[in-house]
Parts: structure tokens; C-alpha cells; sequence
């Protein structure tokens, strides 16, 4: 089983990579939330919705519309990754080291930096901040990502700061991820959202780069122990079909239980963030809300079935 | 005070490190501060003058669109504001587009101000319509609305409705003539409104989610 090594800090534990920390996040579980996402996921789904989110280190955003040409980012790079090329503001992300040298000179704003490195106190701290919002919605704190399990140590600390806040915690994750670790985390989550793409493994592997049994067989151990809500991302021509949702849904009522299931729509909203880290977007059609419908309706056809 | 003069001409460097100093809105102690302890000057100024009836004054921060009549008329200021430009909408709201960190960050910001001897507290939200589609993210609007009050907060209130729908009634001002709008201490119809007031208006950060 492998985890990606991110934690590069001493005082492991204690920090770790984030991209975001978005509060008043009202569709990651109950009530008023503030959502912390970890950089650095063990999956690379082609549809991602947060492509920045997947690289276990710091990385710059280009937005080349924004760009004047005027070269500093080329002067000041210490990797040789900044180039012009053809009159065009390039970086070779494989040279890029994330150290947002160029971001500092850039006058015009067409770079920035997806990803600080943030100490597990400072996180609680602003977590904390919307605490009577919490209390007066039923809600808490959601730990997102990327996966959280990839920097296992850090994502535990948040979690077990925030209990000692007396959070609601929610962990947000896609279920690849060695057992141990799973449960170092479950110790400290009152509700776990968890991803199911598809059913067939060679399918999970061609779109996400891993197979999907580690998957599978964690999900069946945290529907014995921990509240959970199945969500499966409803991706155009690879899993919103009748057969596939079929499938799920009659996987999660015969393994799972009484779970939930929530099918999310596609949405086009992360396709310029593709552009802007260089990387290959597929452009997909959105569902229409008849068709989400539809996939619902199959959805609690199969777990209706289970009473009678 | 140089930059301000000239309106920051060639001094756009300035201007960016005063924009990308912290802002008011954000849940940022320190700035808020500063906030707070203005409001608590004035509000012991104004209520130790006498009127002419013997009484004390009341301050009140009641805006209006008067944010924006002043602004056409005022200087540049160290925020990084051009000359000209409209000021914040409403007496505790966050500048245009200088809250990042959403609702519940604007609100903890607010409620710092101490509200109770001062009038017309305005606070104005903009959602787009997609953070407001479920009765459960109805739910959690109350909720936020409840919290403010419950930290001091007087008025709340909240545009909903996208970027896009704005603009194009701006276009097309026939085919939004219904388009109702928040403006500062009270509500309008969008295509009735000062030009300077519209672009104000699709200034303000909406909040998705």
C-alpha cells in the first residue's frame, strides 16, 4: 500500500499542505461548515473538479489572459521552468518547483500560488471562528481535499483539535487509503462522505489511475462502524448510465446498509482552472436535471427495494 | 499622501500593496479593530453635541445611495479606492470586492462594531442563486441571519441573483424591468438606477457557496 510522502517539515504532524479553507461551505454535510482542503490526492480522476487540488505539492496558477509579456517571471526563476515561448507565457511543470518566485514579481496578477503550508493550530484557529454558526446550524467542520489521507498526520491533528472544540467533523474522502489509516482518522469523525465512482475495477483504474477494491472493502468496514453517506460524482459517458448507478446503488444496500446515496451533476466550473496548471481538460456536457432525475429515481428504486 | 494626490498616476505599485493590504470583512481582528474603535469616536462625538432643542444627537449611519454621490465626489483614498469611485454600500458592509472569506467571516466582522447607539447598521449580502436552490440551504441562510443577531447585528439583507443577470440587464434593461435590487437602506428597481449605482452593484463579491 502506498502513501504519497508529503510531509517534507520537521515537526511532522503538525504542518501540511492546504489549497483552501472555504467557510460557509453548505453542501459538504449538515448545517453551516468551513471545508479545509488538503493538497494531494492518491487518485487522478480525469474529470477532477479541483485539478489543483491533485499534486502533493505547491503549484502556480497561470492565467496567460492576464499576462503583459513582460518577463520577470522568466528573470527571476530559479529552475529555468518560466519561459516565453512564441509569445507566450510557459512554465514546464516538470521543472517547476512550486517556490512562487515568480508569483512575488509578477505585477500584473497572471500568476499565483495554489497551496501554504499551514500549521494544524493555525487551521483549528480559523475553523474555530465560525463556531456559533456552527452551533446555530447543526453543522461543523468538513476535512476535504485532495484526500485527506494523504497527509495522514496532519489531517489527523486537525481533526483531533477540532474534537477538542467540540467540532462536528466530517472527513471527505475517496476511500483510497490503506486501512490503519483509515481508522486513525475514523477515531475522530462523526460523519464520513465517501466516493464511489464505479464498480468495475479495470473501469476505476483507466479514469482514475487506481483500482477500486481498496475502495470497496473500506467502504464495507466504515458502514459497520461510522455514519456515512455514499456520493458518487455523476461523470458524462463514464458512470451517469441506468446499468451503472444500478450498480452502485445495489452494492451500497447489500454491502453497506442503510446508506445514503447522493448523485452530484457534473459541472464545467473547474475548466479554467485546467488551463491555468497546463493540464489536459476533457470538456464534458452537464447533465440536464431531468436526467439527474432519472438516475435518481433508480437510486431509490434499488433501495426501496430492500424494505420489501 | 503623494499617490493619493495624483490619484495614484504612476504610482499603480502603491496602489496594488494598498489593495493587497488586509481589508475590513474578513474576519481579521487587527482591521477590524480599527473599525470598531472609529465608530466608537464618532458615536461619543456626535452624541455629546447638543441640538438646538437641548437634545443629544443620534449618530446614524443611514447611506442610502449617498455611498455612491460621495464617493463621484471624493478623493483617492489609502484603501486603493480611485477617485470617484463608490464607497462600501452600507455602514458595516465590506468595500466592494474586499471580502474573500465569505458570509459568516463578513458577519464576525460586523458584529465587532458595537451597534447599540448607532443607527441604520446596514449590512448587504450578495448571493448568487445557486448557494440559495434547496430548502436546506434556506435553512442554513436562517441560521447565518439568527447568528448575526445574536452577536449584536441590527440589519441584514441580501441580492440574490448572478453577475450575469446584471449585466445583461444593463444591455437589455426591457427584458429585466422587474429586477429587484438591494441597494443601501433601501430597494430598487435595477434599470431605474443611477448607471454608477448598477456598476456598484455587480461590484459587491457574491458569495456561491
Amino acid at each position: 500500500m502506498e502513501v504519497i510522502p508529503i510531509e517534507t517539515s520537521k515537526d511532522k504532524g503538525t504542518r501540511g499542505l492546504i489549497f483552501n479553507i472555504q467557510r460557509y461551505s453548505i453542501h459538504d454535510g449538515p448545517g453551516i461548515r468551513t471545508t479545509v482542503f488538503l493538497k494531494g490526492c492518491p487518485l487522478e480522476c480525469f474529470w477532477c473538479q479541483n485539478p489543483e487540488s491533485q499534486r502533493g505539492t505547491p503549484e502556480i496558477f497561470l492565467n496567460k489572459e492576464q499576462c503583459t509579456l513582460c518577463g520577470q517571471c522568466v528573470a527571476i526563476c530559479p529552475t529555468g521552468a518560466s519561459s516565453l515561448l512564441l509569445e507566450r507565457s510557459t512554465i514546464d511543470r516538470g521543472k517547476c518547483t512550486g517556490c512562487g518566485m515568480c508569483v512575488d514579481v509578477c505585477p500584473s496578477g497572471a500568476r499565483s500560488l495554489v497551496g501554504r503550508y499551514a500549521t494544524v493550530e493555525e487551521v483549528v484557529q480559523e475553523v474555530v471562528r465560525d463556531k456559533k454558526f456552527y452551533e446555530n446550524s447543526g453543522g461543523g467542520v468538513s476535512l476535504s481535499g485532495g484526500d485527506p489521507t494523504v497527509q495522514i498526520e496532519f489531517a489527523l491533528a486537525i481533526l483531533r483539535g477540532c474534537k477538542e472544540e467540540g467540532l462536528h467533523t466530517v472527513l471527505d474522502t475517496c476511500g483510497y487509503a490503506s486501512w490503519l489509516i483509515m481508522e486513525k482518522l475514523l477515531e475522530f469523525t462523526d460523519l464520513v462522505l465517501y466516493d464511489i465512482k464505479c464498480m468495475d475495477t479495470t473501469k476505476h483504474y483507466g479514469a482514475t489511475g487506481k483500482p477500486n477494491d481498496i475502495i470497496l472493502e473500506n467502504a464495507k468496514k466504515i458502514a459497520k462502524c461510522k455514519l456515512m453517506r455514499v456520493r458518487v460524482p455523476m461523470i458524462p459517458g463514464f458512470n451517469d448510465t441506468a446499468e451503472e448507478v444500478r450498480a452502485i446503488a445495489e452494492f451500497v444496500k447489500d454491502e453497506l446498509g442503510a446508506v445514503d446515496i447522493d448523485l452530484l451533476p457534473y459541472n464545467k466550473w473547474a475548466e479554467s482552472k485546467y488551463e491555468r496548471l497546463g493540464k489536459t481538460c476533457f470538456h464534458l456536457e452537464e447533465q440536464s436535471e431531468e436526467d439527474m432525475e432519472r438516475l435518481r429515481a433508480i437510486v431509490s428504486s434499488v433501495m426501496m427495494g430492500e424494505k420489501g | 499622501m503623494n499617490a493619493l494626490d495624483c490619484n495614484f498616476e504612476g504610482k499603480e505599485d502603491v496602489r496594488q500593496l494598498l489593495l493587497s493590504a488586509p481589508k475590513f470583512g474578513n474576519d481579521d481582528d487587527y482591521v477590524d479593530s480599527i473599525a470598531h474603535e472609529l465608530y466608537d469616536w464618532w458615536q461619543k462625538l456626535v452624541t455629546s453635541i447638543d441640538t438646538l432643542y437641548g437634545h443629544k444627537y443620534q449618530p446614524n449611519a443611514y447611506s442610502a445611495s449617498g455611498h455612491h454621490a460621495a464617493g463621484k465626489k471624493g478623493m483617492a483614498l489609502p484603501n486603493g479606492r480611485l477617485a470617484g469611485l463608490s464607497l462600501a454600500d452600507g455602514s458595516v458592509s465590506p468595500c466592494q470586492g474586499a471580502d474573500f472569506k465569505g458570509p459568516t467571516a463578513i458577519i464576525n466582522s460586523a458584529s465587532k462594531i458595537d451597534q447599540r447607539h448607532i443607527l441604520s447598521t446596514l449590512l448587504n449580502i450578495k448571493f448568487q442563486p445557486v448557494a440559495l436552490k434547496t430548502k436546506d440551504d434556506l435553512k442554513k441562510l436562517v441560521a447565518l441571519i439568527k447568528t448575526y443577531f445574536v452577536c449584536g447585528g441590527r440589519h441584514i439583507q441580501f441580492n440574490v441573483v448572478d453577475r450575469e443577470t446584471l449585466i445583461d440587464a444593463q444591455v437589455h434593461p426591457e427584458l429585466h424591468r422587474n429586477l429587484l435590487v438591494r441597494v443601501a437602506g433601501y430597494s430598487a428597481l435595477f434599470v431605474e438606477l443611477d448607471r454608477g449605482v448598477q456598476d456598484e452593484i455587480i461590484q459587491r463579491t457574491h458569495h456561491t457557496l
